[in-house]
């Protein structure tokens, strides 16, 4: 049976760093995916990872217990995201690598260029929305966990993701995708 | 323009989360629009393709780095002041050092705690590409001491037209992390942060956090017509110094 992540806090308060492992396991690939769809470079993604572990791992004494692990967890994360955007000064004009392209059937052309369309409409979006749209849609938190996160009320967040996927289907209509 | 109470209906719908009533309430408000029912159709349509987004693998070294970049942090810390002053360094470099560290403290020392200079009537505040300047006078509410929790400083806040201007001060030897925050972003219409090098601010949603220790002075100002109340926190990183919620009307 694995280990619950507080049984995994507890010991890496306790400098056990089998534990620490073994949260970058649990985590590692779903903060980089969040904050490649935040920011949109890989190799920045990389580094809001590595700099979010190790804020964890600095911070971790002062983890409350009281709250869900991967909230506190997503919300250092996001911060970075936020942090590293404002340093690059890139917020408004983000650009998504391209997915490496192999030649293949009609349905996968199709479908990454529906890839590169929302990669694109989510980089035209603002912070604020983007982030919603992320932590609901790709993440598939609750509004509770949400609201957790962005230190927001629930209703907040629910009134800004819906003008965040209003604002993402206009993005996808002027793009020229037909619904 | 969809009413709020019907866009929060919406986004329920997308979710799957009305209730029998609530559709009910729902369909009610289709039948007199029906352009919002389609609406509502185009929109869950595009919702849907975020679903062709597939996750994208970190690269294969990542977790290495990030277990080599917690250890470098794990022995830094374990590294004694002593052992960077005398054992790491040759003794020129610490002579250095500490003469450096002795001048820092007298300009340190010689900066008044109020070192804006600035009189509230001609603040300039930033947000985004957009300048707000302050040219009126404005009321001051009482201002707030750090002093009794033993921290030099202090909070004013000052009112104007639906407008408040909190001004930070704040003079610190230790490692300080302060908050203040807010229901809604877009209630922060600027801000002007000011500190030497041991400081850093940020901004999140919602939020205002200085971070380190030394002098900072932080002026921001919040529209106050949709809400009276800012929070408050000041933490040494395990403790809570300091908490309070400040009103005004």
């Amino acid at each position: 049976m694995s280990d619950t992540d507080l049984e995994l806090v507890d010991r890496v308060k306790t400098g056990d760093m089998d534990a620490f492992g073994k949260i970058v396991n649990r985590y590692e690939k779903t903060v980089f995916n969040s904050a490649y769809r935040i920011v949109g470079d890989m190799d920045d993604a990389a580094d809001i990872t590595q700099n979010t572990f190790v804020k964890v791992f600095e911070k971790i004494n002062t983890f409350n217990p009281a709250f869900k692990f991967f909230s506190w967890l997503y919300r250092i994360s996001i911060n970075e995201a936020f942090n590293l955007q404002k340093r690059n000064k890139k917020a408004a004009t983000i650009e998504f690598e391209p997915v490496a392209t192999q030649p293949g059937p009609y349905e996968d052309f199709v479908q990454l260029e529906m890839c590169e369309n929302l990669k694109l409409a989510l980089a035209t979006m603002t912070y604020d929305y983007r982030i919603v749209i992320v932590l609901k849609h790709l993440m598939l938190l609750s509004y509770r966990e949400i609201a957790e996160i962005l230190d927001l009320p629930e209703k907040t967040v629910k009134s800004r993701l819906f003008s965040s996927r209003q604002a993402l289907h206009r993005q996808l209509v002027e793009q020229g995708y037909k619904t | 323009m969809i009413p709020e109470k019907y866009r929060i209906l919406m986004n329920n719908e997308i979710d799957g989360a009305n209730t029998t009533a609530e559709r009910e309430q729902l369909e009610l408000y289709f039948g007199q629009h029906p352009e919002a029912r389609q609406y509502l159709e185009e929109l869950k349509v595009s919702l849907g393709t975020l679903d062709t987004l597939a996750e994208e693998d970190p690269p294969a070294d990542l977790h290495g780095r990030i277990m080599r970049a917690v250890s470098r942090k794990k022995r830094a810390e374990r590294v004694s002041w002593q052992e960077i002053i005398f054992g790491r360094l040759r003794m020129g470099y610490a002579l250095s050092a500490v003469v450096g560290l002795m001048v820092g403290f007298m300009v340190h020392t010689a900066l008044p705690v109020d070192s804006l200079g600035r009189e509230l009537t001609s603040l300039k505040f930033f947000r985004g590409t957009t300048t707000t300047e302050l040219e009126q006078n404005w009321t001051p509410s009482t201002p707030l001491s750090l002093a009794e929790h033993g921290i030099e400083g202090s909070v004013h806040s000052y009112l104007l037209d639906g407008k408040v201007l909190v001004r930070l001060t704040l003079k610190t030897a230790r490692d300080i992390a302060v908050s203040f925050r807010f229901d809604d972003p877009a209630q922060l219409q600027g801000l002007n942060f000011r500190a030497n090098d041991g400081f850093q601010t940020t901004t999140d949603s919602g939020m205002i956090h200085l971070e380190g220790a030394g002098i900072c002075h932080c002026d921001f100002l919040i529209d106050s017509m949709e809400t009276s109340r800012l929070n408050f926190k000041m933490d040494s990183g395990e403790d809570v110094l300091f908490q309070k919620t400040i009103t005004w009307q």
